[in-house]
């Protein structure tokens, strides 16, 4: 039986649970988030994962004594699954606070910290979605990148099923999967799981000053692949796009999507900036997409993305939010 | 009665349509995510207008202010929300992710980045529907590393504001 808008709600209220009982030191509600015999493993230390399990869940490393000044977000989960077990990906950012203002005039202050993917098996125990095993790796550590570069996603398209004449929940859930699908497969050079978001004749326009050239355009799946393989070689497996904040509207086999793309960078081993933090937000923009359903299948028919600093975006301020893709 | 995958849906929307209507400054689509007493509490604004800001005038109000500081080039986000509630009112606490694009060609620290993040912290957030569709009743931003956040270091599973707290 395939997995509900619900099942797929409850597992994403899993993922964000985790984080703030992590974050805030709920130690009970973090090992509820384990099946009884659950096992969690963290690369840190290149080649060298832990792992905790069962009862000594709270003595993981992610059970340690929080701060509360520390934070785990998640940025796009891509999962699929039956009704009984399910498996998801998911992008996550580390950041930390310091602390209340120093003084008069000084403001709270933030940086991210690092970033990188959980890997996750869950199963459904009572009626409730609970992870079976729980991986995370760091961006800069060769269990992440060096295993997934150049390898196909292995979690499967949401099937949204036949066109009815609004957007259901599984309509809107299938979408925003496609969006985090979009980066993992651009970031892991999943080239071909890049081609796969977008229809036969799917189009991407993209203005972005950081990347050489500053405009890229493409369209049709052989282009696309083109675009993903020739973007930014300097930077392969280091750079991490998410689409987040998605406004979906549309009819049952088409939609728009307006959302704000997050893309981090954890630079490489070789070229980190900063010991201190291993990994920085790179650059912001502003994506509207137009996105199909084909064969129960959502998929892009037109990406397009602009920088936050260009003046595509600046024109958008101060008129009624909406789905207007830039024009090329 | 437990929340449908229509009401997520909906809360996630209105989190989205949030974001996009105060980032860009449409006055009209953001006080249209409040109920007609809805408000806004930023009094825990280290920075910018802080204050309650209550009705869909004050809101309105907010917007035009936020558009002259920022200029378009703010972007905050609702990021893994933990939502809680029946099928008439409903709360939430998510993690608020801001940052802010440099202007004029400027670069980070690093030479090389087009943004920053501006700040981090938390929405508290009560929802109530109306005519059949979730709006915010109250919400409320705090900064990360203030007392009031890191008050809920160790106070397990409250989800949405204290609201006796506030009051």
């Amino acid at each position: 039986m395939a997995l509900s808008a619900l099942d797929f709600e409850e597992i994403k209220q899993l993922h964000a649970r985790y984080c703030h009982t992590l974050d805030f030191g709920d130690i009970d509600g973090l090992v509820s988030c384990f099946a009884p015999d659950g096992r969690f493993e963290i690369s840190l230390v290149p080649g060298h994962p832990a792992t905790r399990q069962g009862a000594d869940l709270p003595r993981s490393p992610a059970g340690v004594k929080a701060s509360g000044h520390g934070r785990h977000t998640t940025l796009g989960s891509i999962i699929d699954g039956d009704g009984d077990s399910a498996r998801s990906v998911s992008a996550v950012m580390m950041t930390c606070d310091f602390g209340p203002p120093a003084g008069k005039g000084e403001v709270t202050r933030s940086m991210v910290c690092a970033t990188g993917l959980y890997t996750d098996d869950m199963v459904k125990v009572g009626g409730r979605w609970v992870y079976a095993n729980r991986s995370f790796g760091g961006d800069e550590t060769p269990e992440v990148v060096d295993r997934r570069r150049q390898t196909p996603l292995d979690i499967a398209h949401v099937d949204a099923g036949d066109a009815r004449p609004g957007l259901s929940p599984l309509d809107h859930e299938a979408i925003r999967q496609l969006l985090a699908r979009y980066g993992f497969a651009l970031d892991f050079e999943d080239y071909d799981g890049f081609a796969g978001c977008f229809t036969d004749d799917g189009s991407i326009d993209a203005h972005n000053p950081s990347d050489a050239g500053g405009v890229s355009h493409a369209q049709g799946r052989d282009r696309l692949r083109h675009f993903a393989v020739s973007l930014r070689q300097e930077l392969r497996g280091h750079v991490r796009q998410a689409a987040i904040s998605p406004v979906i509207e549309g009819s049952g086999e088409r939609a728009q999507v307006s959302s704000y793309a997050f893309v981090t960078t954890d630079y490489g081993k070789a070229a980190q900036p900063r010991q201190r933090r291993k990994a920085e937000l790179w650059t912001t923009g502003i994506y509207r997409d137009e996105v199909v359903k084909v064969g129960g299948r959502w998929l892009f028919s037109k990406r397009t993305f602009r920088q936050d600093t260009l003046p595509d975006v600046g024109a958008l301020v101060g008129r009624p939010a909406g789905f207007q893709l830039f024009a090329g | 009665m437990a929340l449908t995958e229509w009401d997520y849906e909906e809360i996630r929307q209105l989190f989205a349509r949030y974001s996009q209507t105060l980032d860009l400054g449409d006055a009209d689509g953001f006080a249209a995510c409040f109920a007609a007493d809805g408000a806004l509490d930023t009094s825990g604004l280290t920075q910018g207008p802080g204050g309650v800001w209550r009705g869909q005038e004050a809101l309105r109000a907010l917007v035009a202010d936020l558009r002259e500081r920022t200029a378009g080039r703010v972007r905050q986000s609702a990021l893994n929300p933990l939502i809680d509630g029946d099928g008439t009112t409903a709360s939430a606490t998510s993690y608020a992710v801001v940052t802010q694009a440099y202007v004029d060609g400027a670069r980070g620290e690093t030479g090389d980045t087009a943004s920053s993040l501006a700040t981090t912290g938390i929405f508290f957030d009560e929802f109530v529907k109306v005519d059949g569709h979730w709006l915010f009743a109250l919400r409320m931003f705090r900064h990360d590393g203030l007392p009031e956040v890191l008050d809920l270091v160790r106070t397990p599973g409250r989800v949405g504001p204290d609201l006796e707290r506030i009051a």
